[in-house]
């Protein structure tokens, strides 16, 4: 037989087409493809495949059925609308798998698809789609089945349920100073010309124009510089009177705003001179910018994932022949609850129906499914495999074993800003050297010139306010932030990239970090398997849906049908061919016997004959070598798994310190007390069982697999196929940290000059309204530039 | 010379009228996704020239 080595691909999602479904010459990978196909070509609505290439979603399970039925509690629906009424509801969907131009083409056509729908809108930065439709002609179930049917399916949790509302203050700001600044200058200008000298009256109009640029200062100081003056103030307040060690970059700021504002309000109004206003402006509009550059993260990035994020929103309660969705948080103990395939265990409680199996791997790494017996103590956080269970409540959601971990004292409070050394020491040093300065430069000028004493004094202060440093981090740290972005790495804010430079401890959970999910390498032990065999156990292989069964599928690419195919969920599954029966399983299932059992591996019967068995361990990430070989170097490595010490032999080599079935609490209490040996820790995890230590480490760096809508809260998220750019990531914030540190130094250069100008005389108004903002604008353009050329050059090495 | 005391607050009052209208539209959400509305004029257009 031969088989067409040219894989075409399907014509709806681009995937390989291995079996022959067609329409019209088009190729299909699956009958879910074709489905979308067809529906879309009966409404007409073919537009979707003319914008993009093959830009469909592969439905990954074709039976969604019984997924939203909570939402037919109107209890639960009216949860999620943000309008109700008789004739029109409006809800937002969360819809993670929009993509590309030809998404937005569909779900803007959703109206022409679905009866019912009266218009909806969709945002594509935020993912989110705006339904309005009518309650009696379509439900939000329907709609939501609708949606996963063609691909889109809708995310429902707590989270989403309540919109956050928006700081737009600092937008504001920035506009108010850009329009104060813009303004100043221009009532500068006259000035800056010497135009005074040509026109009769011009004193009139220069006192008229100064003391305009003094309303605009007004509003540029208390309106827009507001944040600075008040966390300036309370910082030096903390740091005189309660201790504080820390002296945030504000203080000096503020120090230099106020100076600047108060000495050109002097001058106006008693000298009747124009005062330094157009430098005031541009300081503060550029801080601002700065600043509204900082703010700028990945806004459709939550990084704050609660526990209502990974819990099912409802579940199906049993009061005997009924039943009625509920909320989780309304459960009571004693509620009996129905849960279906791939639902999550909302809280502990006790197994009621038959045996059942569980997969874990979500709080513990474990990555083998566990069979579970009637009477059984289940524990939140399990997701139901294969089969339908009904279990007793036994404690409360907020109580339950798993969400302890979230009601810890550790976690509750928000993670504070991590004390930054580097602006610590910066802004605590420059502060008092600056003071000192002008102090100095006062009492000199006491001795030589009175009159010049003040000026000179104020000009120190004016020249050495640090807003190149102010810019130059923002800036630099923004751009890095979207390189870094563009690759996969997102985090959470600058600060976060900062102290990424200051960690000496990388802490790593094994399953779903260092190993991949859904890869395992497996081993044979036993009798030597013929060409038949191979091929009888990949047959049945196939029929399995167990995750370690499916693998064995590999082994031999031909196959053949058999008979009689059960699967024992739990146990194994047997089959017929011809007169052989063939079973693969457990060992106690396969041998029939009740017999201690080894976890992760898979034994194998044919004719009731024993063969032997696959044993079966993680598959490791590509490149893991590698990448903790060249991060060894740097920091101290430790090892954190929840899992069971099977690799350690594989593992020891790489890290200092290995670490082995620690539950969440005590991966926390582990990260706890590495801090108080002063480490500075990064925890590189994956899943909810890190959530703590991500909570507790300086920086969280959670690993996202693909199409995996939540990560726990952290700080850094990075898709799973960046691991191996992990020290590359570290090597190039440290030279944008290198980067932010050259600006300084080049703003000191200007600044010096300016000092050194303004003290002999030769600082005419012009040159000074020239020289403030092009040295601002020269720092920004070097440290974006600069920062870009950084990330260029290292361009070959991402992997 | 006299009339830039009348010409300096119209332009004020414009250019104030301006931040305020800026204000409120940034308020109303209209700056919070640019992307979708892009691609809709486009959908539409194509839309169109088909059928």
């Amino acid at each position: 037989m031969t088989i067409n080595k040219i894989h075409t691909s399907c014509y709806h999602c681009g995937d390989k087409c291995l079996s022959d479904i067609k329409i019209e010459n088009k190729n299909f990978c699956c009958e879910g493809c074709k489905y979308v196909y067809e529906l879309l070509q009966s409404k007409d609505l073919c537009t979707y495949y003319d914008l993009n290439n093959a830009p469909g979603i592969k439905l990954r399970a074709l039976n969604n059925s019984g997924k939203f039925d909570f939402l037919t509690e109107k209890e639960i629906e009216s949860e999620f609308l943000n309008f109700q009424s008789e004739s029109l509801n409006i809800v937002t969907l969360y819809i993670p798998s929009i993509h590309c131009s030809s998404c937005v083409w569909i779900l803007e056509n959703l109206k022409s698809l679905l009866l019912g729908v009266k218009s909806n809108s969709l945002n594509f930065t935020s993912k989110k789609l705006n339904v309005h439709y009518d309650p009696k002609q379509v439900s939000l179930k329907e709609i939501a089945e609708f949606l996963s049917s063609i691909g889109y399916e809708p995310v429902f949790n707590i989270s989403n349920a309540k919109a956050k509302p928006k700081n737009n203050q600092l937008v504001f700001q920035l506009a108010l100073a850009g329009f104060c600044t813009a303004n100043t200058m221009i009532f500068s200008f006259p000035e800056y010309l010497n135009l005074d000298a040509d026109i009769i009256n011009s004193a009139k109009f220069n006192n008229l124009f100064n003391y305009l640029n003094l309303g605009f200062s007004i509003h540029l100081v208390f309106i827009s510089a507001k944040d600075y003056l008040v966390n300036g103030l309370n910082s030096f307040k903390a740091f005189l009177f309660k201790n504080s060690k820390v002296l945030s970059l504000e203080t000096p700021i503020s120090i230099g705003i106020l100076t600047l504002f108060i000495f050109s309000t002097y001058q106006v109004l008693v000298l009747k001179s124009p005062g330094y206003f157009d430098s005031l402006a541009g300081l503060i509009f550029f801080l601002l910018a700065g600043k509204y550059f900082q703010t700028k993260t990945y806004e459709y990035l939550d990084f704050e994932h609660e526990y209502g994020s990974f819990l099912p929103i409802a579940v199906k309660v049993i009061k005997g022949a009924e039943y009625k969705y509920s909320n989780i948080g309304d459960l009571k103990i004693g509620d009996k609850i129905e849960l279906i395939n791939q639902e999550l265990i909302p809280t502990d409680g006790v197994l009621v129906s038959d045996d059942g199996e569980l997969d874990y791997s979500f709080v513990s790494g474990e990555p083998d499914t566990l069979a579970i017996k009637k009477g059984q103590k289940l524990f939140a956080g399990g997701k139901v495999q294969n089969s339908k269970i009904l279990m007793q409540v036994s404690t409360l959601v907020k109580n339950s074993y798993w969400l302890q971990l979230w009601n810890n004292d550790n976690y509750n409070g928000l993670k504070e800003n991590p004390n930054l050394k580097v602006i610590s020491v910066f802004s605590k040093y420059f502060t008092f050297i600056t003071l000192v300065l002008a102090l100095l430069t006062a009492l000199y000028w006491y001795n030589v010139d009175k009159s010049q004493m003040c000026f000179n004094s104020v000009a120190v202060l004016i020249v050495a306010c640090p807003c190149a440093f102010t810019l130059a981090l923002p800036f630099s740290m923004s751009t890095a932030m979207s390189l870094l972005g563009s690759k996969g790495v997102f985090a959470k804010n600058q600060n976060v990239l900062l102290a990424l430079n200051e960690v000496d401890t990388l802490v790593f959970d094994k399953t779903g970090t260092l190993t991949e999910n859904k890869k395992w390498d497996y081993i044979y032990s036993g009798q030597v398997l013929n060409h038949q065999d191979k091929k009888l156990i990949s047959s049945l292989a196939s029929y399995s849906t167990h995750p370690l069964a499916k693998q064995l599928q590999h082994i031999h690419d031909e196959k053949i049908e058999l008979k009689k195919v059960n699967e024992i969920p739990g146990k194994g599954i047997v089959a017929f061919y011809k007169d052989i029966i063939i079973k693969l399983g457990k060992e106690s299932f396969v041998k029939d016997i009740n017999e201690s059992e080894i976890s992760g591996s898979v034994h194998i019967s044919i004719n009731n004959s024993y063969f032997g068995y696959f044993s079966f361990s993680p598959g490791f990430r590509e490149h893991w070598q590698q990448t903790l070989t060249e991060l060894k170097d740097r920091f101290r490595l430790i090892l954190l798994s929840g899992d069971n010490a099977n690799s350690q032999s594989v593992l020891s080599p790489f890290f200092d310190k290995l670490l082995f079935k620690k539950s969440p609490f005590e991966k926390l209490e582990v990260i706890k007390n590495l801090k108080t040996q002063h480490s500075n820790i990064a925890m590189i995890g994956d899943g909810l069982n890190d959530a703590g230590a991500f909570k507790e480490a300086n920086v969280g760096i959670s690993l996202r697999h693909e199409n995996q809508a939540f990560t726990p809260s952290c700080d850094i998220i990075l898709e799973s196929k960046s691991f191996a750019n992990i020290p590359l990531i570290f090597n190039l914030i440290k030279g944008v940290k290198s980067i932010v540190f050259a600006s300084f130094i080049l703003s000191l250069i200007y600044n010096g000059c300016g000092l050194y100008l303004a003290v002999n005389g030769f600082l005419s108004p012009m040159i000074a309204a020239i020289f403030m903002p092009l040295s601002s604008i020269s720092v920004v353009v070097f440290s974006v530039f600069v920062t870009k050329y950084w990330f260029k050059k290292s361009e070959m090495k991402w992997k | 010379m006299e009339i830039i005391y009348f010409l300096i607050p119209v332009a004020l009052v414009m250019a104030i009228g301006f931040l305020v209208a800026f204000y409120f539209a940034n308020k109303s959400g209209q700056f919070e996704d640019t992307v979708s509305p892009a691609t809709r004029i486009l959908i539409e257009t194509i839309s169109k020239e088909e059928s």
